[in-house]
């Protein structure tokens, strides 16, 4: 089953924040995930790992990680998803965020996430 | 006038932005990283060892840049972290960019929750981080706040 990764600058009280919502939901923070030996890797590094791993990661907007994807895409390594929060959301609104994204994978759990990179809220 | 093309005091007269960007240079996007500010350069000679020499070479062939302007990146950054004790640089789509070492944070993504938290020990918080680590990013950006500004504006659609 595909699961959620929560990056670096995504505060833990997220992850909590969406356990609350659902005790079972698939999220791990970086800085947890795997001892948080992956908590320093460059997003190059990084999304070959979680692409191994089945993991989607989930972050706020940022260029460069949309162009490491896109990139590990056109070269035909791909990557295993990519979820970003869009900046109209705040860094320090938890509950927004897990509520955003628990309600989206309810649907978005069962799409094929190789390659693909999803904004939330979505418009 | 688009806003791209608009008049941008950090870019030197007579450079297109795309120029800045590579779109007519070929290079990568993140290895143009000098042409973004017009500064005063002086010619700052040093020895170094032949290997370490060659493996300078080997990486500016790597990134296709100029020997000289890898150096003077490596030593420029260098300096900083001496400077700024927690700060590191990597390439981020806008050119270098700060980041807080050990961890996959830009000094601008710590500035944009320290401005929502509205104090160190929230945004310490926020990030499961001692505060010192926040301190270091918020130093760097009072001393740099036009490079912190210009590499969230590379990355952050507003």
């Amino acid at each position: 089953m595909t699961g959620l990764l929560a990056d670096a600058h995504l505060s833990r009280r997220m992850v909590e924040a969406c356990l609350r919502l659902e005790p079972e939901f698939p999220i791990v923070h970086l800085a947890d995930w795997m001892r948080g030996s992956h908590r320093v890797s460059k997003d190059p590094v990084l999304l070959p790992v979680l692409r191994e791993h089945g993991l989607v990661i989930v972050g706020f907007d940022r260029r460069t990680m949309a162009m490491h994807a896109g990139r590990l895409t056109r070269e035909g390594a791909g990557h295993a998803g990519v979820i970003l929060f869009r900046r109209s959301v705040p860094q320090m609104d938890y509950g927004k965020q897990s509520r955003l994204l628990v309600e989206f994978w309810q649907e978005a759990r069962q799409w094929d996430w190789a390659d693909r990179i999803e904004y939330l809220p979505r418009v | 006038m688009a806003a791209s093309e608009a008049h941008n005091p950090n870019r030197p007269e007579g450079i297109r932005p795309q120029e800045i960007l590579g779109e007519t240079t070929g290079l990568d996007l993140v290895y143009i990283v000098n042409h973004c500010r017009p500064m005063a350069t002086i010619v700052q000679s040093c020895r170094l060892e032949k290997e370490h020499a060659a493996l300078i070479s080997r990486q500016a062939k790597r990134r296709h840049l100029e020997v000289s302007t890898l150096s003077s990146l490596y030593l420029t950054e260098k300096a900083m972290e001496e400077e700024f004790p927690g700060i590191g640089f990597r390439d981020a789509i806008g050119g270098r960019e700060a980041y807080v070492l050990g961890h996959r944070v830009a000094v601008w993504e710590v500035v944009d929750v320290y401005e929502e938290a509205r104090s160190i020990a929230r945004t310490a918080d926020h990030f499961g981080w001692p505060d010192y680590l926040v301190k270091c990013a918020l130093a760097y950006a009072r001393e740099f706040p036009d490079a912190i500004a210009t590499q969230r504006a590379s990355e952050v659609d507003e």
